[in-house]
């Protein structure tokens, strides 16, 4: 059952974008619609499940010195077949995708769990906490691009949800949500709703605003 | 506890009284609908405002009157009232509350919730008010110069930024003053108090960025008569004031280096 922890402590407890902030950058880009989300979220695990496990296996005879470039080299391997795959099967979501597939070399995320966690420990628990991480991280995916599509657009996966008012129907399309701005609004509102629920994610403040009580200025 | 008069909801009340007249005016321009924009606003601030006093002990502040009438101003041209109470509680939650409410914010709600409105809802258009409100807005003015709470070194960069980009532009240098919107927006957008650069340097910088980027978004962008020019231009320039502010003490601090003594 320990074993298991690597499994679902990054889903909430430690979870790599809202409390490591780690992958922002992709998470802004593709939740405009539930559909680019779930097909990245899972070119994202298949890349760290398959790198986390292949670097685990051979950690022994990786040179320290060039630990970094073995691991890059492996996860942009991956990284080229996930995105011929989808380009071959999906072409229209591979379109809107654009470089973001391509763009899963850089992220901290696949980086940063083979460095911290599958260069130290065995391919079983490197395997279970990547998919932990990676579950946690379309986990979020998932609810930022439910939420900005559906007031974006009033649609789900594409299909009419709320019909707009441009179709004859009553809902008034939040253009907002479709700007990458508001994720950063979303993704900071669901950080602060889980930190509400697990204080024990709350950092100590950097700084203390404190009041002299003599303090004659206003 | 010494705190005089200056307390922070006496900074507030003042930039209610300074709107007085200009509220009145807006409301011979433009009626009801006006009204009904704000008392929605007033609404929905109190209302956050209330939420946060419960949850996290921020007390009341005056500055909700202030906030419903930079929305109900710059937000002319929606009549969905929903979309108001949306901006509103955007404004005041994401601009202020969460910041530990007002004194403690970086940008000002009455700037962020009409941005989010033009962002929301880009199809509706709004239209600034005309010259009669800029004369009622004047005494306003005076009144916050006069105590202080108006920094004029912001006011002052600010219109030098405005005319000047104005003529660079070819247009005739009193053609901002037309605009009530704009200039509500210039003294109490870009001059609040709370987000306004502080420093001396500072107000200079900040108000001449701010300005310009007014004309600027007027006339290249959106024209000088439409709200959204002003409301841009402060949201941007109240981003980079804490920049300026932190630049110009970098640079009095290394001049009281014994280096150059």
């Amino acid at each position: 059952m320990r074993a298991l922890r690597h499994l679902y402590s990054p889903i909430i407890d430690q979870n790599p974008i809202t409390l490591q902030i780690l992958g922002i950058c992709s998470a802004l880009a593709v939740t405009t619609s539930m559909t680019t989300s779930a097909v990245m979220a899972v070119a994202l695990i298949a890349v760290l499940v398959i790198s986390s496990l292949v670097i685990s296996a051979i950690r022994r005879h990786i040179p320290n010195t060039i630990r970094l470039i073995v691991q890059i080299t492996i996860i942009a391997s991956l990284v080229i077949v996930a995105d011929q795959l989808i380009q071959a099967f999906a072409f229209n979501v591979s379109q809107r995708l654009s470089i973001f597939v391509g763009l899963i070399v850089t992220n901290c995320l696949v980086l940063g769990r083979a460095e911290a966690f599958a260069m130290q420990n065995p391919p079983g628990p490197a395997l279970l906490d990547a998919l932990g991480n990676g579950l946690g991280y379309s986990l979020i995916l998932l609810i930022v691009g439910f939420i900005r599509e559906l007031l974006g657009a009033g649609t789900l996966f594409g299909f009419t949800v709320f019909v707009s008012i441009y179709d004859g129907g009553w809902f008034t399309p939040l253009n907002f949500m479709l700007l990458a701005p508001s994720a950063f609004f979303i993704l900071g509102l669901l950080i602060w709703g889980i930190r509400t629920f697990r204080p024990a994610q709350i950092e100590p403040p950097d700084y203390k605003i404190t009041i002299d009580p003599n303090r004659r200025a206003p | 506890m010494n705190v005089g008069i200056w307390h922070r909801n006496m900074v507030a009340w003042l930039l209610v009284a300074a709107l007085l007249p200009a509220a009145a005016a807006v409301l011979v321009e433009q009626g009801g609908i006006a009204a009904a924009r704000f008392g929605v606003a007033l609404a929905t601030l109190l209302f956050w405002q209330g939420v946060f006093m419960i949850v996290r002990a921020q007390p009341f502040s005056p500055i909700a009157l202030v906030t419903a009438f930079a929305v109900s101003l710059l937000a002319s041209g929606t009549t969905e009232l929903w979309q108001i109470v949306l901006a509103a509680s955007f404004g005041a939650v994401i601009g202020e509350q969460i910041f530990g409410g007002w004194g403690r914010n970086f940008i000002p709600a009455g700037v962020v919730a009409p941005a989010f409105l033009y962002f929301a809802f880009p199809e509706v258009s709004h239209a600034g008010t005309g010259a009669l409100v800029t004369l009622a807005l004047a005494p306003g003015a005076l009144i916050l110069l006069v105590t202080g709470i108006l920094s004029w070194r912001v006011l002052v960069g600010a219109l030098i930024g405005l005319v000047l980009l104005t003529m660079v532009f070819g247009h005739a240098p009193a053609a901002p003053f037309m605009q009530g919107s704009l200039i509500f927006g210039l003294i109490f957008l870009v001059g609040d108090p709370v987000c306004a650069a502080s420093t001396r340097g500072g107000g200079w910088l900040y108000g001449a960025l701010a300005g310009g980027l007014i004309a600027l978004l007027g006339w290249a962008d959106v024209g000088i008569g439409a709200p959204q020019a002003v409301v841009f231009a402060a949201l941007l320039a109240a981003i980079f004031a804490p920049l300026i502010d932190a630049g110009i003490i970098a640079m009095t601090t290394k001049q009281w280096s014994p280096h150059n003594a």
